[in-house]
């Protein structure tokens, strides 16, 4: 993988490889940089490196350069409350924070790329490590689960989305990066575009709000490597067409359930536009197969394919209605002792997804999950880790929350209801639970009832909470 | 046909589930209550009532309150007589 991206360097060293807002920086500058700092983070430990920041120029150098270091890099998006984030540190054994973002801990060292040069005189630790990087997923006990992904998982992936058709035969594009280094959709467009010398354009956080600057940056992208949600806020917006935006060739979806209305919309507006729906957990490293979507689907089909079988990244086998994957893709368990799905079978590493799909014609289907795992906003929620932090305030006596769907059953929002003390405010509730997980997380409403509706069976009634 | 009497409050209710879109003076951007899902439901549900507001024109703090909502409808409706 840094072979591949060596070679992009030597090939195009002036050409850009990471645009955001205003700043960019080139192959060459990017490449240099890293070694740079990779050769510091040698010697300051060898232990994974938290990366806390967003999508600056800083944070990819740091991605890089740990990857050229031999250090697990692990992305934590700046919405993560501290508490979470000391968490993440335990469970990974970290000894450095990469950020920019000012905060500090004790025990830690916490620095920028630049404060690294204290130990420019210290001797270089000897690091032996085969993982590239982890990620941290909501767990249904409170606590996140770190991921942690191979350089080979990562090296059949790369392997993989490079030949993916129509991705494989485009030279010197635009690619678009709208999710931020922390949720595992960036690991399609970083290093899909890095690794083939495209140019990566990053949609900055503040700008996800400022629709006109999206519509400007949109105007310059070949490829765009989105959530079906961005998509949906682009097409309010009717000036976005074929005509106004002829570079715009191809769009990769991942994430959430990608709804027909959604690609029927586009394809009025973009006759000619590629549309790539793919599916995978974070656990076998972002993606494992990929489709397609043709118009023949549409007239067909109310669910829509998210690969076929001659082009999966992993062996994919549908287990008492269950996606399991084996091989190549999987990883090797999670951190610390959680089991989960993960399994070993005949040598292989497997992982039973809790997809509920099917493969019929030769084409992957996913329609749900087995348990209480949602997908809001292209994240991996667990309802009972909100749950979780919900029981952890004062005041609060009993919760629940549950997901809305809209009629294609996709989440529309997640709602809580809570029994509480007479004192207790669900404001008051807000602003705690944001302090113990992501906002994304959060609840959009939190609403306080007398007491929680039971069934005959004795828990608690689903269906008549979603009636009150 | 265009419905002119277009209960924001109401929408927004039904979109948001929570009462708290009644409460006057709230900040539907900051209270997380129009976030992006809540967004594009308003949008297609004014589109439905034929009221075809673009976001690109749209000052953002405009969505903030019913009353802005309610004046960028009142506006699309007196340009669009």
């Amino acid at each position: 993988m840094l072979n591949r991206i060596k070679r992009v360097v030597e090939l195009n060293p002036n050409k850009i490889a990471y645009k955001v807002k205003n700043n960019y920086i080139t192959y060459k500058e990017l490449w240099d940089s890293s070694n740079h700092y990779a050769e510091l983070l040698k010697k300051q430990g060898s232990s994974p490196v938290i990366i806390y920041g967003h999508k600056s120029i800083n944070v990819v150098i740091s991605i890089l350069a740990c990857l050229l270091a031999n250090r697990p890099y692990v992305p934590v998006g700046l919405c993560t409350p501290s508490y979470r984030l000391k968490k993440i540190i335990t469970i990974t054994k970290s000894s450095l924070v990469l950020t920019d973002s000012g905060i500090s801990f004790a025990n830690i060292d916490v620095c920028n790329l630049e404060g690294l040069e204290k130990y420019r005189e210290c001797s270089k630790k000897i690091i032996h490590n085969d993982i590239a990087y982890m990620i941290f997923t909501s767990g249904s006990t409170g606590v996140p689960k770190g991921v942690p992904i191979s350089k080979a998982n990562l090296h059949n992936f790369i392997d993989w989305i490079s030949k993916l058709k129509p991705l494989c035969s485009y030279k010197d594009v635009y690619v678009l990066n709208q999710a931020s280094f922390s949720f595992d959709l960036s690991v399609a467009d970083f290093y899909y575009s890095l690794c083939n010398g495209h140019t990566l354009v990053a949609l900055d956080s503040d700008l996800q709000e400022d629709y006109n600057e999206i519509f400007e940056l949109l105007s310059v992208i070949d490829v765009a490597v989105v959530t079906p949600t961005f998509i949906k806020l682009c097409l309010l917006n009717s000036e976005f067409n074929e005509k106004k935006y002829p570079k715009f060739k191809c769009v990769y979806f991942c994430g959430e359930q990608l709804e027909v209305k959604t690609v029927q919309k586009l394809y009025e507006v973009f006759p000619h536009l590629n549309i790539i729906n793919a599916y995978g957990p974070t656990e076998a490293t972002s993606a494992v197969s990929g489709i397609l979507i043709t118009r023949d689907m549409l007239k067909d089909f109310q669910l829509l394919p998210v690969g076929e079988v001659n082009n999966f990244a992993t062996d994919i086998e549908i287990i008492n209605d269950e996606i399991v994957l084996k091989g190549k893709s999987v990883f090797r368990g999670y951190l610390g002792n959680y089991l989960g799905g993960y399994y070993r079978e005949n040598g292989l590493d497997c992982y039973k997804t809790g997809d509920i799909g099917y493969i019929q014609d030769g084409k992957l289907y996913c329609k749900g999950r087995k348990d209480s795992q949602i997908k809001y906003k292209g994240y991996r929620i667990e309802l009972n880790d909100i749950e979780y932090h919900l029981n952890l305030i004062h005041g609060v006596r009993e919760c629940v929350v549950v997901a809305k769907y809209n009629e294609n059953f996709v989440v529309k929002m997640i709602k809580a209801f809570v029994v509480v003390d007479d004192d207790c405010h669900v404001d008051t509730i807000r602003k705690e639970l944001e302090k113990y997980i992501p906002k994304y997380m959060v609840p959009k409403t939190i609403k306080k009832v007398d007491k929680l509706p039971i069934n005959q069976n004795g828990k608690i009634d689903r269906k008549a909470l979603n009636e009150l | 046909m265009i419905d002119t009497k277009i209960d924001i409050s109401k929408l927004l209710y039904e979109l948001c589930e929570d009462s708290a879109v009644y409460e006057k003076g709230i900040d539907l951007i900051d209270s997380g209550l129009l976030d992006s899902y809540a967004f594009i439901e308003l949008f297609s549900r004014l589109e439905d009532y034929g009221i075809n507001l673009q976001p690109t024109r749209i000052d953002r703090n405009q969505l903030r309150t019913v009353e802005g909502i309610e004046k960028l409808i009142h506006d699309y409706l007196k340009e669009n007589k």
